[in-house]
């Protein structure tokens, strides 16, 4: 389909939001609202060990406490046996999916859920969680990913070995997986450098921090059906985690999804809905499982802690001819971290001859790690953007100079071997050193004392966006508005997106779309809501559903004209006659169907992979304050500059790109795990694990430049997670020009920036 | 390296014929799909192994990525 | 042992039967069905929970319930008039003010107190009033944006 450029009625206006009204004022309802007759509450034991034996679970005390109906643990599961499954993300043993929800044998990470008990209230749950007896060995955890490495480490998998670029190991390990990424000869390429950089670099693991947290209510029938309502990013991924682990034929499980508070990547995984589904059998009753915030902390998916090594080969006129990353990632307690995207991201906005990437996928006795917005690609470019200022200073060159000089373009091909097809990095670029915030002039030193020192940093970032599969269908009401049902769950607002794009082809408005996000047994198989693919891929299906009901409203405008339908031209929803006056519009032949043929149903399957996903491109800049007395950095200004392709609804766009800002300025200036040498998590609350208030941010600024994607009618491309990927780089680099000191560990909390202060 | 084949699957297997080492490598034992964890991409698209390949196409093998 | 627990809920008169160790966020959401307030982290540090006692914001979570016996009680669900959405309903849809809306009812009741006590507030008082309450989704910029606005106060200064 060719782009179109030039106006638009629908995409690029900013109608209310269907689902508005529901969410603000409290009628909208997210899982944990969920209610039904005969309801059943469930709580979880989890490990108070990092790394342990399971001798024992005693569960007799627990069955006869008041109001306890069941109690169920990894026994409860049908065997696993050798089975693998493919989840779309890699391959994974069955046993290592349910040993993660229900630990068994050892307990592997501090939270990991030991056993869950369902009783008539969720008092008398946690109150008979207090008496299942287990009985533990404990274990000396690993909690540090170069420990985690070592031969002499403690192990967390007996029959763990290294997948060594393709061949299986034969030694015990932590190292789940090595891969290598290999372009051109690096060797030669810093032979060649003028100037060779080199820097080690640490991000610490931080949570994606959704203020929902995880829910699932279960109902198990006597006809052997099982139903389960829960927040989700994916219904359909969640059938298809359950029905494996509880070895249950897809089409006995029915999966609705409710509204969900939030997810980043965290709510892709399922940890309660197993649970809630056995739990449901035992009883034969609907069971309701909630996390609280500490659960959601110590036993939910993080993203990895990590330690990077980049060395840059430079010029003296800024190209960068060589570079090499060595990336160690904790996988967490099962394989299975984002390495190998921080290795397809860490150098891909820039056409660089010679690469060398090598990643580890490390295990630890910390939660397993699920994905993260962007996953892997915030703590790699933290290691190269970082780097590459430095480079920019020996150069005397304008550090977006630099950037303009090595931009990758159309054509170029990245380390891991694929070509760009038209992407707008360099646009981003230019955009940036245009903008009147580069350009502002920033006072160096302020306060009454001086104490107050200023600076500014820039950095880019990429993300390659996924397409995957969506379906939806679309029926015509007789009042000209049409009901659109699809798959993607929607965490911001994205019905509207996907309505805006129906609405566009057939000539109607937004709000002439009744969009309807169905559960699994409403809609055809659509992949999760993430990977920056929903608007994207769910509008390329819901274009070509219009498009289907287009050809079907041209069937019925010549029957109802008597007219062959080759004689019908239908342009912004209106169908004329090419011959004759005769001229109808959408909503008119809408109410006339009944006449001429019957309800017009369109429909559209479609796999977006296959059409050309736009990959995202974002260059940020951030000007900051320093207290050298206290440590503390404030954020004085943020400008985001991105290339979205086409923003169909510019509000929401905006909203990716600030949200995304926000989170990677906690990441950056506050955001971590602490443990202690126990392996105990000692920040597990919001109190404590410190993300960013109204106060702590300042107005951010999207800057949304339009390179449309080939791939898709209108231009889109994935938004939602390139906004992540520079903030903790550029505020890295921006610490570096207030204070003079390059901070290479995650986060650069007031006590680093002070130390780096005090030299 | 250059191989024979009209679509991904038939380069699958002339670069197994190759490669013995690569059998049960790269695709599933009933060589129906390529084994989870991998993709495939033809010319810079990700495709299946039924995906046709041109004279001149380029066939990469990348890990399979998400999003989050 | 239970007790009866008399309010006025949303302008209503309202009696339930609680147990004296359930938070008012609990009895509103299990006892009285009222789930528009939630629950993100149980000990009153993220306002996803925040409710009108006598006016005044409080964390719902860390608030016995029978401490709001014979007071008043404003919950979102009580914000709109009728079918007339409140001011500050409609400026965060206007503004898109929202991406997931967990925390949405949560920041409408504190901006209501907010507006209540300070009907023009600068854009650093907004912030300072709001930091009780934490979104994960939007970065806080449209929400500001939505809250001067029903002030009447138009966009912060700086664009």
């Amino acid at each position: 389909m060719a782009t179109r450029s030039g106006n638009y009625r629908v995409i690029g206006t900013r109608p209310i939001r269907h689902d508005g009204v529901d969410k603000v004022t409290g009628r909208a309802l997210y899982g944990a609202d969920f209610q039904m007759a005969g309801l059943l509450h469930g709580r979880t034991l989890r490990s108070p060990h990092a790394h342990a034996k399971i001798l024992r679970i005693g569960v007799e005390k627990a069955l006869r406490a008041p109001g306890v109906k069941a109690v169920v643990t990894a026994a409860d599961f049908p065997p696993p046996g050798d089975r693998i499954a493919d989840l779309g993300e890699g391959s994974v043993k069955v046993r290592d999916l349910c040993a993660n929800i229900f630990a068994s044998g050892k307990v592997l990470y501090r939270g990991h859920a030991v056993a869950a008990v369902a009783a008539t209230s969720p008092q008398a749950a946690a109150e008979a969680l207090k008496l299942i007896e287990v009985d533990y060995e404990a274990l000396p955890p690993v909690l540090d990913v170069l420990e985690a490495m070592q031969p002499s480490a403690p192990l967390l998998h007996d029959d763990l070995r290294t997948d060594e670029l393709g061949e299986r190991g034969t030694r015990p390990t932590n190292v789940a997986k090595h891969l290598r990424f290999e372009k051109g000869d690096v060797a030669a390429g810093f032979r060649r450098a003028d100037r060779v950089f080199e820097g080690e670099f640490r991000t610490a693991m931080v949570h994606q921090g959704y203020i929902e947290p995880h829910n699932a209510t279960a109902l198990w029938s006597p006809d052997g059906s099982l139903t389960i309502w829960c927040s989700t990013q994916g219904a359909f991924t969640v059938r298809e985690q359950v029905s494996t682990i509880l070895a249950l034929p897809v089409s006995r499980v029915r999966v609705v999804p409710m509204e969900i508070g939030g997810g980043f990547g965290g709510k892709i995984p399922v940890y309660l809905e197993p649970a809630a589904a056995l739990l449901s059998r035992k009883t034969g009753r609907p069971v309701k499982l909630v996390m609280d915030r500490t659960e959601v902390f110590e036993g939910t998916g993080p993203t990895p802690g990590s330690v990077i090594r980049v060395k840059i080969g430079a010029m003296k006129d800024g190209r960068i001819n060589a570079a090499e990353a060595w990336l160690a990632y904790e996988a967490g307690a099962f394989a299975g971290s984002p390495v190998p995207c921080g290795m397809m991201c860490i150098f891909a906005p820039y056409d660089i001859e010679n690469v060398a990437i090598d990643g580890y996928d490390v295990v630890v006795n910390k939660p397993k790690t699920a994905p993260y917005r962007a996953p892997g690609a915030t703590n790699a470019a933290f290691a190269s953007e970082t780097l590459l200022d430095e480079v920019a200073r020996w150069a005397g060159i304008d550090p977006l100079e630099l950037r303009r000089r090595n931009a990758a373009r159309e054509g170029t091909r990245r380390a891991d071997g694929i070509v760009y097809p038209r992407i707008g990095y360099l646009e981003t670029v230019e955009a940036a050193s245009e903008h009147p915030h580069y350009r502002a002039a920033l006072e160096p030193k302020g306060g009454r004392r001086g104490e107050l020192r200023r600076g500014r940093g820039v950095a880019s970032g990429f993300w390659f966006n996924v397409g995957l599969k969506s379906s939806v269908a679309a029926s015509v009401n007789p009042d000209g508005t049409v009901h659109l049902v699809e798959g993607s769950t929607d965490i911001g607002g994205t019905r509207t997106s996907i309505a805006m794009q129906l609405a566009e082809v057939l000539g109607i408005g937004a709000e002439d779309v009744q969009p309807h996000v169905a559960d699994t047994s409403g809609v055809g198989h659509t992949d999760v809501t993430g990977g920056s693919r929903v608007t994207f891929a769910t509008g390329l299906a819901a274009i070509e559903a219009a498009h289907d009901i287009e050809r079907q409203m041209v069937d019925r405008a010549a029957a109802l004209w008597s007219v062959p339908r080759d004689e019908i031209d239908v342009e912004d929803g209106v169908y004329r006659h090419r011959t004759g006056s005769k001229s109808i519009d959408f909503k008119e032949l809408a109410s006339k169907l009944s006449e001429c043929g019957g309800p017009v149903v369109g429909r559209a399957t479609v796999d977006a992979d296959q059409r050309g996903v736009g990959g995202g491109f974002a260059t940020h800049i951030v000007d900051v304050e320093i207290d050298t007395e206290t440590g503390k950095v404030a954020i004085l200004r943020y400008t985001a500059v991105q290339d979205v392709g086409k923003a169909v609804h510019p509000s929401y766009v905006e909203g990716q790109i600030q949200g995304g800002v926000a989170q990677g300025i906690g990441w950056a200036l506050n955001e971590e795990y602490l443990y202690d040498a126990a392996g105990r998590m000692t920040n597990a609350s919001f109190l404590d694990y410190r993300m960013p208030t109204a106060l702590d941010l300042p107005s951010i600024d999207p800057v949304l430049i339009e390179v449309p994607n080939p791939g898709h009618p209108f231009g889109v491309r994935g938004v939602g997670e390139v906004p992540i990927v520079p903030p903790c780089a550029a505020i890295a680099n921006a610490i570096h020009a207030a204070i003079g000191s390059r901070l290479h560990e995650l986060p650069m909390n007031p006590g680093r920036v002070l130390r780096a202060v005090l030299g | 390296m250059t191989v024979p084949g009209r679509t991904l699957r038939e380069v699958v297997e002339a670069l197994e014929a190759l490669h013995p080492d690569l059998k049960g490598w790269l695709r599933e034992p009933d060589g129906e799909r390529l084994r989870p964890g991998l993709a495939a991409a033809v010319d810079n698209v990700l495709s299946g192994l039924q995906q046709p390949v041109a004279e001149a196409s380029e066939v990469q093998f990348l890990p399979a990525l998400r999003g989050g | 042992m239970k007790s009866r627990l008399r309010l006025t809920l949303n302008g209503e008169d309202v009696e339930v039967l609680c147990e004296p160790r359930q938070s008012l966020l609990e009895v509103l959401r299990d006892n009285l069905g009222l789930t528009g307030s939630k629950e993100g982290c149980g000990n009153g540090n993220c306002g996803a929970c925040s409710v009108l006692l006598d006016g005044r914001v409080v964390n719902s979570c860390i608030v016995f319930a029978l401490e709001a016996d014979g007071r008043s009680v404003m919950t979102i669900e009580g914000i709109a008039t009728g079918a007339e959405l409140h001011p500050l309903q409609k400026k965060f849809l206007e503004h898109a003010a929202l991406q997931c809306g967990i925390c949405t009812p949560g920041f409408i009741i504190a901006a209501k107190a907010l507006l209540d006590r300070n009907p023009r507030p600068s854009e650093a008082e907004a912030r300072l009033w709001l930091a009780g309450n934490l979104c994960r989704c939007t970065g806080y910029d449209k929400i500001i944006r939505a809250v001067l606005d029903a002030a009447g106060a138009g966009a912060p200064a700086g664009g």
